[in-house]
């Protein structure tokens, strides 16, 4: 139809920049996927026993080829825990990214929405009032009261957002509100407790990787693998939305179905690590920044930059939780803001272009 | 050639009603079809319910040639200024809804040929946050042409424009409704431009149709006064146009 008009003019300049640009995106998609091979290998080095990388990569490689010792300590110790860090740095980094794309707010995330605040509220019942929920075995019971809680307040907002004339700032509001109500709840069972409830407690929001185990790093795997193919399928239309609701509606976009498809996805993918490993507040809010500033934010790149970043971000923190004190394990939601504020700042001040 | 005809076509927001029984004579493909009135009249809401973003009763005819209801596209007033994505990036996302992720040369210079002809093919890899009002509202045009629309339904497009863009983007719609076949709907606020440049008129006020026509038997001095609550003339300028001046406003008793 344009033909008649431009025909004369060629345009191959602009397709020749675009194809740069997408190359420029593979290619930095391509050095976060190296980093975190490097960061996960460098995790499983690092221990009470320290092992060189190549005794780490032997184990993992030509596991015949090494010690029952050094096998069992890199498979059945360190493993779950580098991977949970992977697995939970990418499923809380991704909802973060499709709960600041889907309610059009850059403060969105899993622990600004409140589930994480309600997950920490469901592992404090079990903990200190010895509630359980759903009644299963005493071994699960934080962490499913802690999913049902997350399930909760992401089921909250998910309903609130069907609401007829509720809008995606109130939605925001509505997730503001949620964290002080649970936090306080948090409070008052805090101030109950005894002084070794307290203590699990305190332990479990402040998040740590050490509670791994493999049965749950497939958990939170599965849940990834699930969303990921649901969000890569819209990727086109969770696009769109960035450019507002009408703007997405005049591309022929059911905006509200798209909206509520994603907001459950959205809160299965937060609950689940976040039941699991405690309150991470840190990678949810600030990988998907991260990832948008490298790669911008068509979804076909941004995706897989969200669940590299996050997985990047906890995995780094898990590296560096067990450097500050030799022969302990800091939990990670303290050092995840440590290590990625100075990093977060550093990309804000020397990005020229727009972050948001 | 496409055709468009609107039956009793009405909208409502939940119990709201917005829109009531518009209806149109044929709006032929290959002409400029100006929508006006004031503000608040349901200029937009008119254009969402034809292009099936809004809900209510009514039909909107599209002629047997036609591609189908996807041949509608809606242009809003609403140009999304902060997403973190290039221009380029933002026409591409337009083409390419309901695709694959895999992005085909033929598709890049499609948005190439759209970008030049507008001619902010320099602006590409802008980011969509440094431009100016007038520059994301010829974006936005760029993203609805892409999507090469047999009925285009354009919301103010030239709200924000300067004089000069603003009739360079109306002249460009011109020849290409002509040259495509295309119809085009256009919502202005500047009568003017729709006596220069618009072949056919609807003129809507208090959500339903006060009169429709050729512009120029619509846009007459009676129909400023009772629907613009303006005393203005309508008379021809030197070359013989004829262009509007407006006198004074008729005060709310």
């Amino acid at each position: 139809m344009m033909v008649a008009i431009a025909d004369e003019i060629s345009g191959v300049e602009g397709r020749g920049r675009y194809r740069a640009l997408v190359a420029r995106r593979l290619l930095i998609l391509s050095g976060l996927v190296a980093a975190l091979f490097l960061s996960v290998a460098v995790d499983m080095a690092l221990g009470p026993a320290n092992y060189s990388l190549a005794d780490v990569l032997t184990a993992l490689f030509r596991s015949e080829a090494v010690s029952d010792q050094l096998r069992v300590v890199i498979w059945d110790i360190r493993m779950p825990i580098a991977l949970m860090a992977v697995t939970v740095g990418a499923s809380l980094s991704v909802a973060g990214a499709q709960m600041q794309t889907i309610l059009a707010n850059p403060l969105a995330s899993p622990f600004t929405l409140g589930i994480s605040a309600a997950a920490g509220f469901g592992a404090a019942l079990g903990l200190v009032a010895g509630i359980s929920i759903f009644p299963v075995a005493v071994h699960y019971m934080v962490p499913l009261n802690a999913f049902l809680m997350a399930m909760v307040a992401a089921l909250f907002i998910h309903f609130a957002s069907t609401m007829r004339g509720v809008t995606v700032e109130t939605i925001v509001l509505l997730g503001i509100a949620l964290v002080f109500t649970f936090n306080a709840a948090l409070s008052l069972l805090e101030y109950l407790a005894s002084e070794q409830a307290l203590a699990a407690v305190v332990f479990w929001t402040m998040g740590s990787l050490t509670k791994a185990t493999w049965p749950k790093v497939w958990i939170t795997a599965a849940v990834l693998v699930f969303a990921l193919p649901l969000f890569a399928r819209h990727a086109w239309a969770l696009t769109a939305l960035r450019l507002g609701d009408d703007k997405a509606a005049s591309f022929g976009i059911n905006v509200r179905r798209l909206r509520l498809e994603t907001m459950l996805t959205v809160s299965l993918l937060a609950a689940i690590p976040v039941s699991f490993v405690g309150t991470i507040g840190f990678v949810g809010l600030v990988g998907p920044h991260i990832a948008r500033m490298l790669v911008g934010e068509d979804q076909r790149f941004f995706l897989p930059a969200s669940v590299l970043c996050g997985a990047l971000l906890l995995s780094t923190t898990s590296v560096v939780s067990k450097m500050i004190i030799p022969g302990a394990v800091l939990p990670i939601g303290i050092i995840t803001a440590l290590v990625g504020v100075p990093f977060f700042f550093v990309l804000i001040f020397t990005n020229r272009r727009q972050a948001w | 050639m496409v055709a468009l005809r609107l039956d009793k076509v009405g909208a409502t927001y939940g119990r709201r009603t917005v829109l009531t029984g518009i209806t149109t004579g044929e709006l032929r493909g290959g002409r400029l079809t100006a929508v006006i009135g004031p503000n608040a009249a349901g200029k937009s809401t008119l254009f969402k319910r034809i292009a099936g973003l809004a809900a209510g009763p009514g039909l909107v005819h599209l002629s047997d040639t036609a591609k189908g209801p996807e041949t509608i596209c809606y242009m809003p007033q609403d140009t999304g200024a902060n997403a973190v994505l290039t221009v380029y990036e933002s026409v591409l996302l337009s083409a390419k809804q309901g695709s694959g992720w895999k992005v085909k040369d033929g598709e890049l210079a499609e948005i190439d040929r759209v970008l030049t002809a507008l001619r902010i093919d320099d602006l590409a890899f802008r980011g969509l946050g440094e431009l100016s009002g007038g520059q994301r509202q010829l974006v936005s045009i760029a993203q609805a042409l892409v999507r090469k629309p047999e009925v285009l339904l354009m919301d103010e497009p030239t709200s924000a424009l300067d004089l000069f863009r603003q009739v360079e983007v109306l002249g460009f719609m011109k020849r290409l409704a002509e040259q495509s076949g295309m119809a085009v709907l256009i919502a202005l606020h500047d009568l003017n431009h729709a006596l220069r440049y618009c072949d056919d008129t609807i003129v809507i006020s208090d959500g339903s149709v006060t009169a429709s026509g050729p512009t120029q038997a619509v846009i007459t001095a009676d129909m400023l006064k009772y629907v613009y609550r303006v005393e203005a003339r309508v008379e021809a300028c030197s070359l013989g146009r004829p262009v509007i001046i407006v006198d004074d406003s008729i005060p709310v008793r």
